[in-house]
């Protein structure tokens, strides 16, 4: 679970970085507000969050959500750490499986060359000026994954939205917002809570 | 004076094994004077959607915390686990017949029994047992207690609050206490109680602590 999260959230801020390599926008850093939906058919309505997330070349990363729970997930130098809190103090989570990173970065690695192309995970397609579509090339990952769905903001660089879609009624829509493009981003961000 | 060990050894193991487990306390029937008690209406009385987040311990040193949702609508009970990240880790739903569907379970999840597991703690929390004698009494503390016998000979003593319940433990056939369900803080919504955090002890084998707290509960 930890590894499509981590895949699909650094392949869009990839994306993001190759939209604006091929239109002349060089990203050393990214952050944004973001809004989640959670749909699932068993709810009576979507399920909010609201985080913040910061992103520094090559491989920085912070993901912390504000609400309904606080979590922190904090990845630099390859090493991922993911904080919740608990009883008012954030307490790391432990056995969650972080060797998977490598893959990670091999995801990474295919699309800083600033192509919207294919990968060893996705297929990738561009159905209009604003909008990709990912879609899982193995049958294992399409049982948890359907598709994905990039929406591109008018400035390049950054996103709109990304929607993942884990069945037709299933699925999580980010809504970013407060877009910020090769902001300063002090580097203890980026380890520390 | 030689020392005679082998029979210290043996009272230190018993002593072990008897400390390590919990057994049906005797329990003074008959509600107290001036008590009265209706112990289904502790539990959850109408149809409504939960949300939790559940911070999940095991006795290897496995921890996480998920969110969880649980919808009781019309004779079904629905579940879903998911991450912070909004992916869902299981979804399940029950039917009246007690007959378990599982739409998803992504490991460790999808573990043999790890579905009739979960919709059983759910249950437990959530419902009154059913198919059950209900006796009134109090416990040695001198505290109410809803005392539910089923037939296989299982137990479930429900300790009420002001407002809701306080406790809930649950004896396997052999009168060895399997769960122990404590709950804090209760909150008020649409007139009803519920607990803003739950702390589930599950005993056994593959032992398990969850901590719940509540995030959100509507009326469907």
């Amino acid at each position: 679970m930890r590894v499509c999260f981590l895949t699909l959230l650094l392949l869009f801020l990839c994306v993001s970085n190759g939209m604006s390599a091929k239109s002349s926008v060089h990203v050393e850093s990214v952050q944004a507000d973001f809004v989640q939906e959670k749909n699932l058919p068993i709810l009576a309505r979507p399920l909010l969050s609201k985080g913040k997330f910061l992103f520094r070349v090559p491989k920085s990363l912070r993901w912390e959500y504000f609400s309904p729970l606080s979590s922190v997930l904090l990845m630099e130098n390859g090493q991922i750490r993911k904080f919740v809190e608990y009883d008012g103090e954030f307490v790391e989570e432990r056995g969650m499986g972080l060797n998977a990173m490598q893959v990670v970065l091999q995801e990474i690695m295919t699309w800083l060359d600033g192509e919207i192309t294919d990968t060893p995970t996705f297929f990738a397609k561009q159905t209009d000026k604003n909008t990709i579509i990912l879609s899982p090339r193995k049958a294992a990952l399409t049982k948890i994954i359907t598709k994905i769905e990039l929406k591109l903001a008018d400035q390049p660089g950054l996103m709109e939205s990304v929607t993942i879609y884990e069945g037709k009624d299933s699925f999580t829509r980010m809504i970013f917002s407060n877009g910020v493009l090769n902001g300063k981003i002090p580097a203890a961000r980026f380890s520390t809570l | 004076m030689k020392f005679v060990w082998q029979p210290v050894l043996v009272l230190f193991l018993v002593s072990c094994s008897f400390t390590s487990s919990v057994y049906l306390p005797e329990l003074a029937t008959g509600p107290p004077v001036g008590t009265t008690q209706n112990c289904n209406t502790l539990f959850v009385q109408d149809f409504r959607q939960f949300v939790h987040s559940i911070t999940f311990e095991t006795e290897a040193g496995y921890k996480a915390t998920l969110m969880g949702v649980i919808v009781i609508d019309k004779g079904m009970l629905k579940t879903a686990l998911m991450g912070v990240e909004g992916f869902v880790l299981f979804e399940a739903e029950q039917g009246a017949d007690q007959r378990i569907t599982v739409h998803r379970a992504l490991p460790p999840f999808d573990k043999s029994g790890f579905a009739a597991g979960l919709m059983r703690d759910v249950q437990t929390l959530f419902f009154a047992p059913v198919n059950s004698d209900l006796l009134h009494g109090t416990n040695v503390s001198g505290k109410v207690v809803c005392r539910y016998i089923k037939e296989s000979g299982e137990v479930t003593d429900v300790i009420p609050d002001k407002c809701g319940w306080q406790r809930i433990n649950v004896y396997d056939s052999q009168g060895q206490r399997s769960r122990a369900i404590v709950a804090e803080k209760q909150i008020i919504v649409d007139n009803a109680c519920f607990p803003e955090k739950i702390e589930l002890l599950a005993s056994g084998n593959h032992g398990y602590k969850l901590d719940m707290k509540l995030l959100s509960t509507e009326k469907l």
